[in-house]
């Protein structure tokens, strides 16, 4: 999701509160999930295994990828849109995710890492702007701020939390590039000080949009200081990608699929209902009762998709671990053995795909959130 | 520079010039060049980055591995072996009880070789299967 600045004759000066959905959700998914989202990681950590960071990306992640498709397969607008992008793109992602796996399988992993960290950046963008353009606050610069904000803070927190440091200085070696403790303590104190004056800049824009007359959401800096709260928490309080993972996908899938399911209902509540095709798939989604159906549809989605890519047992993830099925040992009767070599083509196939989605995921996000654009504006 | 075109950019290039790197062999370092390099290896960096993480000690455990995995005169051909010394297995296991007494789970290598250093060191059944439970209670999927 990104965004630009809202319009001149929407601004109002001083604190402008303004709402994503009103104030009880919004309190709700997006200032309080992210503090759930820390304590049911935690809880995750303590009682259940290991597996239970795959059940999460079962249960949140994979829906929230099937909101995207709802939305950009299943709007008749957006179809007619951006139907060339729509069809073409997952033909040349699937193609490059298999091409990947099997030729380059560590410059994929690192291309599909950057790009998720990127895509997570870029939605806690877009909310920002979002929670702008609601209260019709902000100057003309605030979409920048916002963007150097974001970056700053995510850029920081990759190259500074020990979580994520173990993964950059391995790649860095893996590809041949020796680096010291040294100068990775400079490059950490270089980001540190960037992101102070980042900091301290961001802060001298509110101050200028509060005493000119372009008013600053509240709830937009509430909503950033819950979401890096998670991020850097999480990120520099443990060593396991377990209680990051947990946390992060709890907070953006569920934030995700709740700005999808607004944007349905906008939609379908503007009476341009179905477009010039008629009422599709998306738009049955709206409204109060449409909530179970996209409820529904997502966890259907859900299982059908594992049970497609998650062979040969998908059981284990559809329950957080707990549903012990007890062939764990048959299957391996010495310690690593047991890679299925047989299969070895599935589970290129697998193991592409779950790349594959997450990045066609990511690419249609690239153009389908711009909070500038006014046909987006309409479902917002 | 707008759309498509940009992602294009972007991704593309970056990952054509190192995929190119990874497939004509001639970018990704071995695990010796990774781990064996004296003084700027990912093990040492880690644990001095970190020194009180005992989280990245499994670092430092498959480094010991690694060195005492090497004939005698490859061992004394990389730095950190030199410095190393003879390595014994009771020095790996130590180094991986630090790093799963922070209670780590999500790393399935530091299980499973915690698992195979005890049965290669002829440690106690019972604390074989119980670090052989941990690895499949967490990672079913090996």
């Amino acid at each position: 999701m990104t965004g630009a600045v809202v319009s001149e004759k929407r601004r109002r000066p001083g604190w402008q509160t303004g709402w994503i959905v009103g104030p009880i959700p919004d309190v709700a998914f997006f200032v309080l999930l992210p503090a759930v989202a820390v304590l049911a990681a935690a809880g995750c950590h303590h009682w259940l295994p290991y597996v239970a960071l795959a059940s999460v990306n079962l249960w949140v992640t994979i829906p929230h990828h099937c909101a995207t498709w709802v939305r950009t397969y299943g709007l008749s607008e957006d179809w007619q849109r951006w139907k060339t992008r729509l069809l073409a793109g997952p033909v040349v992602i699937v193609s490059v995710a298999l091409l990947g796996h099997e030729f380059a399988p560590a410059t994929l992993l690192l291309v599909v890492t950057m790009w998720d960290h990127q895509h997570s950046i870029m939605q806690q963008h877009g909310f920002a702007r979002i929670f702008d353009f609601k209260a019709g606050a902000g100057a003309r610069t605030s979409a920048r701020w916002d963007l150097a904000v974001n970056w700053t803070l995510y850029g920081n927190l990759f190259l500074t939390a020990p979580l994520f440091v173990q993964y950059w200085v391995r790649e860095l070696f893996q590809w041949r590039l020796a680096v010291d403790v040294e100068s990775i303590r400079w490059l950490q104190g270089g980001s540190w000080t960037v992101t102070a004056l980042v900091l301290a800049g961001y802060s001298w824009h509110l101050r200028g949009c509060l005493t000119h007359g372009h008013g600053v959401n509240p709830m937009k800096l509430v909503f950033l200081v819950a979401s890096y709260g998670l991020w850097y928490t999480t990120a520099w309080h443990t060593d396991s990608i377990l209680v990051f993972g947990i946390a992060h996908r709890l907070m953006h899938g569920l934030q995700y699929m709740v700005i999808v399911k607004l944007y349905l209902d906008r939609k379908g509540g503007g009476g341009q209902s179905g477009g010039p095709t008629g009422r599709w798939l998306g738009l049955t989604l709206a409204g109060r009762r449409g909530l179970w159906r996209f409820v529904g549809i997502s966890l259907v989605y859900a299982l059908v998709f594992q049970l497609v890519v998650g062979q040969p047992r998908p059981l284990e993830t559809f329950g957080f671990g707990v549903v012990d099925l007890g062939r764990v040992y048959d299957a391996i009767p010495e310690l690593g053995v047991g890679r299925f070599s047989e299969r070895a083509l599935y589970e290129l196939f697998a193991t592409a795909m779950v790349d594959a989605v997450a990045m066609v995921h990511y690419y249609f996000d690239s153009f389908i959130w711009k909070v500038s654009d006014r046909q987006v504006q309409e479902g917002l | 520079m707008k759309g498509p075109l940009r992602v294009v950019w972007v991704l593309a290039i970056p990952s054509l010039l190192l995929g190119g790197l990874e497939i004509s062999g001639g970018g990704l370092a071995t695990p010796a060049e990774m781990y064996l390099r004296e003084g700027r290896n990912y093990a040492d960096v880690m644990t001095g980055l970190y020194p009180r993480r005992d989280g990245y000690r499994f670092l430092k455990a498959q480094q010991l591995g690694l060195c005492r995995q090497q004939p005698g005169q490859d061992r004394r051909r990389h730095g950190a072996c030199r410095d190393l010394g003879d390595v014994t297995l009771s020095e790996i296991r130590a180094e991986l009880e630090r790093a799963i007494e922070t209670g780590v789970t999500s790393n399935e290598d530091l299980l499973r070789i915690y698992a195979e250093v005890l049965v290669e060191d002829r440690a106690a059944p019972t604390d074989i299967d119980r670090a052989r439970a941990r690895l499949f209670r967490h990672h079913p999927h090996p």
